[in-house]
């Protein structure tokens, strides 16, 4: 169902290389994480390593995205990035997974009624971006995890232009703070308008990549987002969301899981064949 | 000393098998069980509300408490059935079962003054979906067919999922 090779570090180098003349970017500071180009999925749930055997063995899979902190995750998934420690990481990569660690923080103060809002001042905003950046840090090392590391911003649609400003300043301070540990490559979980933003932002704060979600059922990363322009973030630094929450049963065992599609760089050191309606 | 230490690892479970009740819920499961011999829950006698809870990868959850004011205990097993309210227009929704939040802790009774809860998730990511979408209540149908309404603005644009009933985060 799914065939995968041994990373190889030339490889990467190759890719990686021609990824830094993009928009831009910092280059990412290590070759040592793979470019998935295929899909995955990404869950609230505390699955155990038996069962991230069974999904690895009988779904088309590759990457796993989970939690491994953030205000926001511990009041919405309770124990879930406690559930996930180094064992249970360094377990499931041996299966063959790739990983998408992701933190959930502060959101955006116009997103209903968050419960940490990101403060309306610019200065504090930016500051609780920091703060959080370091928490990602520590959260992610303390699992073995390095390479990407992805913020998730949630989106917002009514009275959007009041947060914005703020929403920005905490992005760039997490993404200035994780770019500036050289272990670590910055990620951005965001709707559109968001990442169409931080395209234009200062090297040491736009994130080196992004995930854009847009439930359509339509994979790629080129044609499953028509609102992001094809000239940003185009040398493997695009994933899509391409399906939200729902319920998949592979060999008997449920799953609650969103689906993914990635052309970019996921923490493990496994490659899977490519799939190539995702890198359309 | 083997009893003892049985007692110790598996910290509720005595060696004949009694479960020891830890909180109202348990007491008044283990007081229930087996046979639940409460009535179901019936919706008169719930009053609800919404604690929203926040939203990872474009999924929000909401944790919809049901609070028993009744003075007995009741059953509370299976899945909510919804309504959209607006004004006079009722219109029933397909809410599919299983939330990107998984399922509350399994809880059977509610005992009087206790608050069970199921998960409500909405999405805000999908692409050309039909309109309009925005309900400003909600009309919950408990698994006796009895209902109870909740004021709470719901968006079903990018369809909606409920969870089990269970016990609150």
């Amino acid at each position: 169902m799914r065939s995968r090779v041994t990373w190889s570090l030339g490889m990467a180098l190759a890719v990686l290389v021609a990824a830094a003349v993009q928009l831009g970017s910092a280059a990412p500071q290590s070759a040592a994480w793979p470019v998935e180009k295929h899909r995955g999925v990404d869950s609230c749930a505390n699955e155990s390593v038996s069962r991230m055997q069974n999904l690895y063995t009988h779904s088309p899979y590759g990457t796993y995205g989970f939690y491994v902190g953030g205000l926001t995750v511990n009041r919405v998934c309770p124990n879930h990035a406690s559930f996930h420690t180094k064992a249970w990481a360094d377990a499931v990569k041996r299966q063959g997974w790739n990983l998408q660690p992701i933190y959930s923080g502060r959101q955006p103060s116009c997103l209903g009624s968050p419960s940490y809002p990101i403060s309306s001042n610019t200065t504090t905003a930016f500051n609780q971006g920091v703060a959080d950046g370091r928490d990602a840090i520590t959260q992610a090392y303390a699992r073995g995890i390095s390479g990407p590391l992805w913020l998730d911003i949630e989106g917002y649609v009514a009275n959007g232009l009041s947060c914005q400003p703020a929403t920005d300043a905490y992005t760039k301070g997490w993404m200035q703070t994780v770019a500036a540990n050289r272990a670590y490559i910055t990620s951005l979980y965001a709707s559109y308008p968001n990442v169409i933003r931080a395209a234009s932002w200062p090297v040491a704060q736009r994130p080196y990549q992004v995930t854009v979600p847009h439930w359509n059922n339509v994979p790629g990363v080129y044609s499953g987002l028509p609102n992001l322009p094809r000239s940003y973030w185009v040398n493997h630094q695009r994933g899509h969301q391409y399906r939200g929450g729902h319920n998949e049963v592979w060999n008997g065992q449920t799953y609650l899981v969103d689906n993914n599609c990635y052309d970019q760089i996921v923490h493990g050191n496994t490659v899977h064949s490519t799939y190539n309606p995702c890198l359309q | 000393m083997i009893r003892a230490a049985a007692v110790t690892a598996a910290g509720l479970v005595l060696a004949a098998g009694t479960v020891i009740a830890v909180n109202a819920y348990d007491r008044q499961r283990a007081e229930s069980a087996p046979d639940q011999q409460a009535p179901r829950c019936d919706g008169a006698g719930l009053l609800a509300r919404a604690d929203v809870r926040g939203s990872l990868r474009g999924n929000t959850k909401t944790q919809v408490l049901l609070t028993n004011n009744g003075r007995n205990a009741c059953v509370l097993t299976g899945h909510p059935r919804l309504a959209g309210v607006a004004g006079s227009k009722v219109v029933p929704l397909q809410a599919s079962h299983g939330t990107y939040f998984g399922d509350p802790q399994p809880l059977d009774v509610v005992p009087p003054g206790a608050t069970a809860a199921f998960y409500l998730t909405e999405g805000g990511t999908c692409a050309d979906a039909p309109g309009p979408t925005r309900w400003p209540e909600l009309r919950i149908t408990l698994p006796n067919d009895t209902s109870l309404r909740l004021a709470t603005g719901f968006d079903t644009r990018c369809g909606i999922a409920v969870s089990a009933f269970g016990r609150p985060d």
